[in-house]
């Protein structure tokens, strides 16, 4: 096998603030995008908060000599808002929509009208089958009390367990996007241990860009600087993570983030930073030391994966334990409003059976509470009808987290064998509980 | 290396019809199912329609010695309905829901409130990785004019994509369900095509159960006969379906059905008939490779692509009628709107009508309920033109890489070995071809 040379790849990854009528400067915005886009030479863009699809064939347009392959991924009521831009062929695309992505009525924060998903798109390059995914996950509104973090956490769950399912037979897998979550975050840490995939700004050979990574930052004029403020000036929540395989390693060359303002414009790309990694694919001489079969967890590292999956699962039976309630008060209140009707109607009908009587029916009041009730009725249901969801959602992420915690302790046990080729063939011996 | 003796797998596979206080006799049905499992000692039990959780606790806790093994998928609001027990070791788990089923609205149908999905557990059978799935799909109302034909559709397509996606790890791929089709239908010839899975009942050395292999039979007492017209005897839409890997080889050795009636009971386990199959492994190192695209000739490619565009019409088809419901659902909401303002002005203006509160206050009611069932059809059908236009796209892409294919195919003459230098390069990496996923 003659030895050849190594392939360069430049991503870039960016959360575009493409919410139409709400966020400054849109359009102007994605000019400045297309522009960048075209000049940067990337093998492949991932953009996330493209939400509306007239922004996507737009930049579609304008990259189309530069970057003639693109998938937008399309879910939800608004979209998913995730977007690939690629210099090379795009083989096959596969959308994986989460479960949980907030609460409907929260409609300030609007991220349930939203389709969150992880979008993977299958490139080849130069025979390499190269996986590349690329999420959105439920923003942080208020970190000390953090509502969403089951939600999150669930997300981030799913998010690896998509990745390392999907990427089997992967010889580079590469994950853009904005998680929503500091680098020491349970969800960030839970996805990184599980999947194998390496942060690009912990491993690359140069940085440049703001300081720490942030991405962002209250240098930006479209952040609102006071939820910054305790973290120092500026937050890491946007990643490009890698990982190579058996055949083929991956380093990262040089990791770039915007820092604000643009040089010659009058505001930024967005209010987050746009993040450019370049890879470098080659090959290895390790062998078989990090077998594609195995999911990507290496047995020194597992008493931390089964810490963090205990945490994960923790979050989860506190975020089950809320909507259950929730569910229960959405139930109650649904019977009382029932009851209050049923006992308005028969009052209602007392006059139609009363002899003689003089006081003339409240008919304004009558109507009024008899709409309040259905109203009532009518929430309570589709509250119902949504907590049962989650509950569900909750619920099968845990039994999920169970199954793999068992399957740690199963490797743990056998720690000594994990490492050689031979285990897989032979027989599991014993019935182990599934449940711990 | 001398080739080993084959291991065999039994796969069992039942659409357990347990809608508690809907379907007849459902607790006795279930202790049936139990004791079915308990004595037939299947490797991997696949079950389908298991609503309710107690159903699923009661199975378990009487499985547990022979079946330690289980998982129960839950979704939406009612939940999956999929359960599976096995012998083997469940090492990992997986649900994909599908992002289309059915509408809200059609309660006595109901789909939409069980989050019909595709579960994946990742089994540890003999030493080999076994990637197992069951499914159930929305049912077929009405075969004549069947206007959940998109959203079967989309899901048969989600289904493939899943498996596709997921399966190259692994040694064994089985697949059983309820796919609510029939063999030639639309979505089991897309799923068949693109994944390379194998008919049980077609692939079969033996086989011995009902006629053709049906699955919903007139003989069983529980099933609609009117579901079954134009078919006098019966219909085969439950399957199990198997593809091996380059390390194993897998034949179906036999294949059978319930046939209705249980001997010594008085009604049979289900509406639906149980499917058994008895896969024998190989585990060759020279075993032949089953479903490899290398072998793919001109025929087999652009059999696929007719069958992806056949899709695809269907979907752009769904596409349509869905843009026309939510068209329907923007009217209603203007309308409402509208007509809310008519009892708001006759309440405020000093003109000498004689409507009283009482009426003025009906018609504001309903204006308002028809504003929030218009809002809510209308976030309905967004997010299900939004999944119609992505299974498109993702259609094209695929019908785009066949073309690809194709073209290689015909230019070369014989199966793709030296793919086009935009494809399948010699790897300078690697010294073989590396094959497509």
């Amino acid at each position: 096998m003659t030895t050849s040379a190594p392939i360069r790849f430049r991503v870039l990854s960016l959360n575009c603030w493409g919410v139409r009528y709400l966020s400054k400067n849109c359009k102007e915005r994605f000019v400045l995008i297309g522009d960048l886009l075209s000049q940067e030479q990337l093998d492949i863009a991932l953009l996330q908060e493209v939400w509306c699809e007239k922004d996507f064939l737009f930049l579609k347009k304008k990259l189309n000599s530069v970057y003639p392959y693109s998938h937008y991924f399309k879910s939800g009521f608004i979209g998913s808002g995730l977007a690939v831009f690629s210099r090379h062929r795009i083989h096959d695309a596969f959308l994986y929509r989460y479960s949980l992505n907030g609460y409907p009525y929260m409609a300030q924060h609007g991220d349930w009208f939203g389709g969150k998903a992880v979008g993977k798109v299958l490139l080849n390059i130069s025979g390499l089958s190269v996986h590349v995914f690329v999420t959105h996950l439920h923003a942080e509104y208020c970190r000390e009390k953090d509502s969403y973090l089951p939600h999150r956490v669930v997300q981030a769950w799913e998010l690896q367990q998509f990745i390392r399912h999907t990427s089997a037979g992967a010889d580079v897998v590469i994950l853009g996007g904005d998680l929503n979550m500091h680098p020491d975050d349970l969800g960030t840490r839970l996805m990184r241990n599980y999947t194998g995939l390496q942060d690009s700004f912990s491993e690359t050979a140069h940085f440049d860009g703001c300081e720490e990574g942030h991405t962002h930052i209250s240098e930006n004029p479209f952040t609102n600087t006071d939820g910054l403020v305790p973290f120092g000036g500026g937050v890491r929540i946007d990643y490009i993570l890698f990982k190579g395989s058996g055949e083929v390693d991956v380093s990262c060359e040089s990791l770039s983030t915007t820092k604000g303002p643009v040089p010659g414009h009058p505001f930024p790309y967005s209010d987050h930073e746009a993040l450019t990694a370049e890879f470098l694919f080659t090959q290895t001489t390790k062998g078989n030391e990090c077998s594609k079969r195995q999911s990507g967890c290496v047995s020194d590292k597992l008493p931390e994966l089964v810490n963090t999956v205990n945490e994960a699962r923790t979050e989860v039976k506190v975020g089950l334990h809320c909507a259950e309630r929730m569910r229960y008060t959405a139930a109650r209140t649904g019977i009382m409003g029932l009851v209050l009707l049923v006992l308005e109607l028969a009052i209602a009908a007392i006059p139609l059976f009363a002899l003689g009587t003089e006081q003339p029916f409240p008919k304004a009041s009558f109507y009024l509470l008899g709409a309040l009730c259905f109203a009532v009725l009518l929430s309570t249901l589709l509250l119902y009808v949504f907590y049962s969801i989650e509950v569900k959602a909750l619920q099968g992420t845990e039994d999920q987290m169970r199954l793999a915690l068992s399957s740690f302790q199963e490797q743990l046990k056998e720690s000594p064998k994990v490492l050689s080729s031979d285990h897989l063939r032979k027989p599991l011996d014993g019935k182990d509980s599934v449940h711990l | 290396m001398p080739a080993e003796r084959p291991d065999t797998l039994r796969i069992f596979s039942l659409n357990c019809w347990g809608i508690r206080f809907f379907s007849q006799l459902c607790t006795e049905r279930y202790e049936m199912i139990g004791e079915l499992l308990g004595r037939e000692q299947h490797d991997v039990a696949l079950l389908q329609e298991v609503w309710s959780e107690r159903d699923f606790l009661f199975l378990k806790r009487k499985l547990s010695s022979s079946h330690p093994y289980t998982h129960y998928f839950k979704s939406r609001v009612i939940g999956s309905g999929l359960a599976v027990f096995s012998k083997h070791r469940i090492q990992d788990a997986l649900l994909h829901q599908y992002s289309l089923n059915g509408y809200p609205y059609m309660l006595h149908h109901g789909d939409w409130f069980g989050g019909k999905a595709v579960g994946l557990v990742i089994v540890d059978i003999f030493g080999l990785k076994a990637h197992v799935y069951v499914t159930h799909l929305h049912a077929e109302y009405s075969r004549a004019q069947d206007e959940y034909l998109p959203h079967r559709t989309v899901q048969s397509w989600e289904l493939l994509q899943f498996v596709r996606h997921t399966s190259c790890g692994a040694d064994l791929v089985v697949l059983g369900g309820d796919l609510n089709m029939h063999p030639q239908d639309l979505g089991n010839r897309l799923l068949r095509s693109q994944t390379g899975l194998r008919d049980c009942y077609t692939e079969t050395d033996t086989f011995d159960g009902c006629e053709d292999g049906h699955t919903l039979i007139a003989n069983n007492h529980f099933s609609k006969k009117q579901d079954l017209i134009p078919f006098e005897k019966g219909i085969r839409i439950d399957y199990i379906l198997m593809k091996g890997s380059q390390r194993v080889s897998m034949k179906c050795e036999s294949l059978s059905t319930t046939k209705g009636p249980v001997a010594d009971k008085p009604f049979p386990y289900s509406d639906h008939e149980a499917l058994t199959a008895k896969l024998a492994l190989l585990r060759s190192e020279d075993s032949r490779q089953l479903g490899d695209s290398n072998a793919e000739d001109v025929l087999a490619v652009s059999e696929q692509m007719d069958v992806v565009a056949e899709a695809c019409a269907v979907v752009k088809e769904g596409l349509c009628k869905t843009e026309a419901l939510l068209d329907k659902a923007r009217h209603l909401m203007f309308s409402a709107l509208l007509l809310l303002l008519l009892p708001l002005a006759l309440a405020f203006l000093p003109c000498s009508c004689s409507c009283s509160f009482s009426t003025l206050g009906l018609l504001g009611a309903v204006c308002m309920s028809l504003l929030v069932s218009g809002a809510l059809l209308y976030l309905l059908f967004t997010t299900h033109i939004k999944v119609l236009k992505e299974t498109e796209d993702q259609m094209m892409l695929t019908s785009n890489d066949l073309q690809t294919k194709l073209t290689r195919c015909q230019l070369s003459g014989s199966p793709s070995s030296d793919g086009s230098p935009e494809l399948q390069p010699l790897s300078p990496f690697k010294g073989r071809n590396k094959s497509e996923l």
